[in-house]
């Protein structure tokens, strides 16, 4: 079951001292690299302690994670039906209504009507189990196999940004759906850039948000691009390479780590799918956060099938 | 000939199909062990459908899948004003009518079908006799040099063709991917429908501030209305969606390239491959010299498609094609300048190999970019006949054919 | 920005007085510095340095109210926390005029010219910034240089950090174009400016330089796709684990008197205290890694070459000077324009040359 690598075996041993509260873990990828794997291990190791974790993502869809996650030996389906996993897609219906609220063609109405898939859901408080399931009614192996609880499909953000951040507390709502135990929630959250660029929400309302999720989750993990064109600003820069490079660096100055993913400088090989830097954040540096430090690594790794792989330059992984 | 065929095959399709229409179409795509619709066949690697790009060098490039895994999204950037990408895009296009499926233009107007590339007529390309087409297509693929690890795949897969074969002798149009003639025009099979043309955005609503949402209203009303109605008789047919040109300033009105309109409309597209995964397959083609790659809209585009190859023309090539067809003009070999690369290629987002993992090509293999493994370019040629990628080598200059021959390292098949 | 030269000869002034500075800066005795702004990136937070001044106030019973805009779990010693995440800066400004009126004078009759009873810690004015008029906050809020100069009575030091690398989103609506640029107001108000840098990076840096060879780049400007270099808040240390050797860090400082005369001066600030002087702050000269000449600050530097223990002498007298210049070397005129009749090259011809009499010379 163990094919993936632990936060441990990534951040350093001391990692686990640290006190599970409000952590940022900063993951970031370029094109061309797959960081999904980072967010099976987090997965793992939160169901292998017994924790609760909720994974948004407004890039892929749930099979999508269910397939990869099967592939290192992570049954993400079971979780959905036990109570310790939500999973929240923000992929299938953030632009896509088919409520027809804007179309003029008469759309042949899925199942799902769509007062119930707007409104309910961002006033309640604890998400009861959501009634529909994501309607996708023809083709797909997806959603009919899925049991619709802990399954949350994010409503359409079509036009405004209030739209939007409308759907931005569905997610918080869900976070705290869980009951209360001694351990908070994880929040893993993929994505969260093309909500904000699609949607035009606000850089400081997406930093408040995250904000807000960390003052309730134990460790919050951000996934976001980190390509030169989205990172280095000049005066010219247009306004999304503007607030995407401003939302990267914020979250890096408040993270505990940052993690690092990218392709190999030397060029494709086959036995390494990329290079992992771990490097210490700053929210890792006040002396009274306890005995445990991120420590600073630079590994190569390797996903196969036979697992990921991370191991040092030189070292071959063998 | 190949096309007289096929049309049979078509009409005992349909009727052997037609009365047993009561089976519901979803079960009938929940298993997809049953027979595969047209056009599409499993992926080498993983056995996900895929369907042919119409180009038969570029199905090689993705991934070890030797095809466009279905409820995926190619997005072909271009980094000049040649249209390149538009021939692979009306490949595309043309492929999907050949193949009986629903192709969708969008963002078009009509008359970019009639330009669409007809079949080749060459014997051997679109050659359908069972015997001579399967060894064919065993002997081409294994020219699919990128991809060594397929050769000890074919052995199963050779094994447990023959059964097949037998089956699909009286099918000859089991042809994965055809070859065109690009002088040519294609017409259109009556078994075909014509493509399905969604205009641009109308140029007077230039002040719309959506766009995009009349593009997107009515792709979502078609496939629902193809696919989430489980009576429509044609809900196992694969959908194509072209978008040739996305955000071409002549096409598409200023307001279109905010983000809020194109990232949502393309999160939308996403959103749609990916609700109806087993029949729709979409590939846009972009303009890198307008939007270039440099910046974070493209990025954010770009990470949103599954697969982003980019066609880089270098008119350096083209030149030197057009000295050395001046130099071998009584040489023996006609064709020498039409092997000339016309630019390279780039592989920057490889299609996911193993879906949900950074697997890129099959086990031992298993970079995060296929295409480029061991620094190798690739490069492109446009040929009257054929689009091909290959691995590039620059051409000998004085003409040595002898000597180029050995470096070159056919893609084709 | 590259690492200063070791100077030898200003050293031993610097030692004395900007060190002396330096140490009176962190400590907030004897010299005043009403705001303090320190400058950090992702390569270097400026965490290090807020925890040793805010433990040093709490050494001498300051009190310390820490301004939170993005640390969940602020540091332990401080007295007060004031959250100004969705505040106003009107309502910010009250309440921390409020924490540090409520703070009791104490001690007043010592020297209660010089030291502030407060110490106000702020963890990112780039938050603060968007609150202002001059940050696009909203209608009649505050300007920044208002609500600053606000809050800074005798009795209150303001430390502040900025971090120059994230842009900032520019509002254009609200925003006067002809106004200075928020962050550059904030240097330009404040009394003592310090750059935070990662010892590791300076080092490498340095070592590069030393060798005439181009800096190594961190940072956002290193390798692309990985946002912060390795060497990243890590310290500088042999002897301390990875937890404590991470409060080291270099900074730079820059301390404006009323005067008009600044101080700039290159720091290390150690994660323990030096066996020898019982600080933790030295020169960056007086660091061994930096300055590999340097072995122990306060003994004599040696002046010049030291070359008594020679059993030959390296120097040339006046005459022996002379005497060299004056050497003609070989084909030195034959360069010249005439030619000259220094040299000549002699070379036969064979065979193999395919000489041309008509052609050819040499």
């Amino acid at each position: 079951m163990s094919r993936l690598p632990t936060p441990n075996s990534i951040l350093g041993p001391s990692y686990a001292l640290l006190p599970l509260e409000s952590q940022l873990l900063l993951v970031t990828s370029v094109l061309g690299t797959s960081p999904a794997w980072v967010i099976y291990s987090l997965l793992n190791d939160t169901f292998s302690n017994g924790g609760d974790v909720v994974l948004v993502s407004c890039l892929n869809e749930f099979t999508y994670f269910r397939d990869g996650a099967k592939r290192h030996g992570l049954d993400l389906q079971s979780h959905l039906k036990k109570d310790d996993f939500i999973f929240v897609d923000g992929l299938s219906k953030l632009f896509l209504s088919d409520a027809g609220s804007h179309g003029p063609q008469s759309i042949p109405s899925p199942p799902t009507t769509p007062s119930s898939l707007r409104g309910a859901i961002p006033t309640r408080a604890p998400i009861s189990p959501r009634q529909q399931a994501p309607s996708i009614p023809a083709p797909g192996k997806a959603p009919s196999s899925l049991d619709p609880i802990r399954y949350i499909t994010l409503g359409a953000a079509v036009g405004t940004s209030a739209a939007a951040i409308k759907q931005l507390d569905v997610i918080k709502a869900a976070v705290q759906a869980f009951p209360a135990k001694t351990a908070r929630p994880r929040v893993i959250i993929e994505g969260l850039d093309i909500i904000m660029s699609a949607t035009g929400i606000d850089v400081a309302r997406i930093e408040d948000f995250i904000y807000e999720l960390r003052e309730i989750t134990s460790t919050m993990a951000v996934l976001l691009p980190a390509d030169p064109p989205l990172v280095h600003t000049t005066a010219s820069s247009t306004p999304l390479e503007i607030s995407h490079a401003n939302l990267l660096v914020s979250l890096g100055h408040a993270a505990d780590a940052i993690l690092s993913l990218r392709l190999l400088d030397t060029g494709v090989a086959k036995d390494v799918s990329g290079v992992l830097r771990v490097t210490r954040g700053a929210g890792n540096l006040w002396r009274g956060a306890g005995a445990g430090a991120v420590e600073e690594k630079e590994l190569l790794y390797h996903e196969a099938d036979a697992g990921v792989k991370i191991f040092a330059r030189g070292s071959g992984g063998h | 000939m190949s096309f007289r065929k096929r049309s049979v095959v078509l009409s005992a399709d349909t009727t052997t199909t037609n009365p047993t229409a009561a089976t519901p179409a979803a079960t009938n795509i929940n298993t997809p062990t049953a027979t595969p619709p047209k056009g599409t066949r499993p992926s080498f690697l993983t056995g996900v459908s895929t369907t042919s790009t119409g180009t038969a060098s570029l199905d090689a490039l993705l991934s070890g899948h030797a095809g466009q895994p279905l409820g995926s999204l190619l997005l072909i950037e271009e980094s000049s004003t040649t249209d390149f990408a538009g021939a692979l895009l009306r490949y595309y296009a043309a492929e999907g009518v050949v193949q009986g499926q629903r192709v969708v233009a969008v963002g078009v107007p009509e008359s970019w079908g009639r330009e669409l590339p007809g079949l080749s007529e060459r014997r051997e390309d679109n050659s359908d006799s069972t015997g001579g087409g399967k060894g064919k297509s065993a002997e081409r693929m294994k020219i699919a040099w990128r991809y060594e690890v397929m050769g000890n795949r074919r052995a199963p897969l050779a094994s447990s063709e023959p059964a097949d074969a037998a089956a699909a002798s009286t099918t000859p149009t089991d042809i994965f991917c055809h070859t065109y003639d690009l002088t040519k025009r294609l017409a259109i099979p009556p078994s075909s429908k014509p493509p399905i043309y969604i205009p641009p955005p109308p140029p007077q609503h230039a002040t719309n501030p959506h766009p995009f949402q009349p593009l997107l209203a009515r792709l979502t009303t078609l496939l629902s209305s193809a696919y989430d109605d489980d009576t429509a008789d044609d809900s196992s047919t694969i959908t194509r969606i072209v978008i040739p040109n996305l955000l071409s300033p002549l096409l598409y009105p200023p307001a279109a390239t905010h983000p809020t309109n194109v990232l949502s409309f393309l999160h939308a597209l996403r959103a749609l491959t990916r609700r109806y995964s087993a029949r729709v397959a979409v590939m846009i083609s972009l303009s890198t010299g307008v939007y270039p790659r440099s910046t974070g809209l493209v990025r954010q585009i770009e990470a949103l498609s599954d697969g982003v190859i980019e066609l880089h023309p270098v008119p350096a090539f083209a030149e030197r094609a057009e000295m050395r067809r001046g130099a071998s003009a009584s040489g023996t070999n006609t064709s020498g300048g039409d092997e000339v690369p016309q630019g390279l290629v780039r592989v920057w987002k490889a299609v996911e190999g193993k879906r949900g993992t950074g697997i890129a090509v099959g086990g031992e293999g298993g970079g995060g970019i296929a295409g480029m493994e061991g620094g190798d370019d690739l490069a492109f040629m446009l040929t009257r006949r054929r689009m091909r990628i290959e691995r590039f080598s620059l051409p000998v200059d004085d003409g040595d054919e002898e000597e180029e021959k050995p470096t070159k390292v056919d893609l084709e098949f | 920005m590259a690492p200063p030269k070791a100077n030898e000869k200003t050293v031993q002034y610097r030692r004395t007085h900007n060190l002396l500075l330096g140490t009176r800066l962190l400590s907030q005795r004897g010299t005043p510095s009403p705001f303090t702004l320190i400058l950090d990136s992702l390569s270097q937070s400026s965490i290090p340095l807020v925890e040793e001044y805010i433990a040093r106030a709490k050494a001498i019973r300051i009190s310390v109210v820490y301004v939170s805009f993005t640390t969940l779990r602020p540091p332990k010693d401080v007295s007060k926390v004031i959250k100004a995440r969705g505040k106003t800066l009107d309502a910010l400004q009250k309440e921390i005029i409020a924490a540090t009126g409520a703070a009791a004078p104490v001690e007043t009759q010592t020297d209660a010219a010089k030291t502030p009873q407060n110490l106000v810690v702020m963890d990112s004015t780039n938050h603060l910034i968007p609150l202002s008029s001059e940050g696009g906050g909203p209608k009649n809020s505050m300007n920044l240089a208002f609500f600053l100069s606000s809050l800074l009575a005798p009795s209150i030091a303001l430390l502040a950090t900025y971090h120059t690398d994230i842009p900032r989103v520019p509002q254009m609506a609200t925003t006067n174009a002809y106004a200075p640029d928020p962050a550059e107001l904030l240097k330009y108000l404040c009394t003592t400016l310090i750059k935070v840098y990662s010892p590791s990076h300076i080092f490498a840096q340095k070592r590069a330089l030393d060798k005439s060879l181009p800096p190594p780049r961190f940072g956002l400007e290193g390798i692309e796709g990985a946002i912060a270099s390795l060497g990243t808040n890590t310290g500088w240390c042999d002897t301390c684990g990875p937890k404590e050797r991470s409060q080291g860090l270099i900074y730079e400082l820059e301390h404006r008197r009323m005067s008009g005369r600044a101080m700039t001066e290159w720091f290390f600030l150690m994660c323990h205290p030096s066996k020898r002087t019982k600080e933790k702050l030295i020169l960056l000269e007086d660091h061994p890694a930096y300055n590999p000449a340097i072995t122990a600050p306060t003994t004599e530097a040696p002046e010049g070459l030291d070359d008594s223990d020679l059993t030959f002498s390296l120097g040339l007298t006046a005459k022996q000077k002379v005497d060299r210049d004056g050497v003609v070397l070989p084909y030195f005129d034959a360069q010249s324009e005439e030619g000259g009749t220094g040299g000549r090259i002699l070379y036969v011809p064979g065979r193999e040359d395919d000489w041309d009499d008509e052609e050819d010379e040499i």
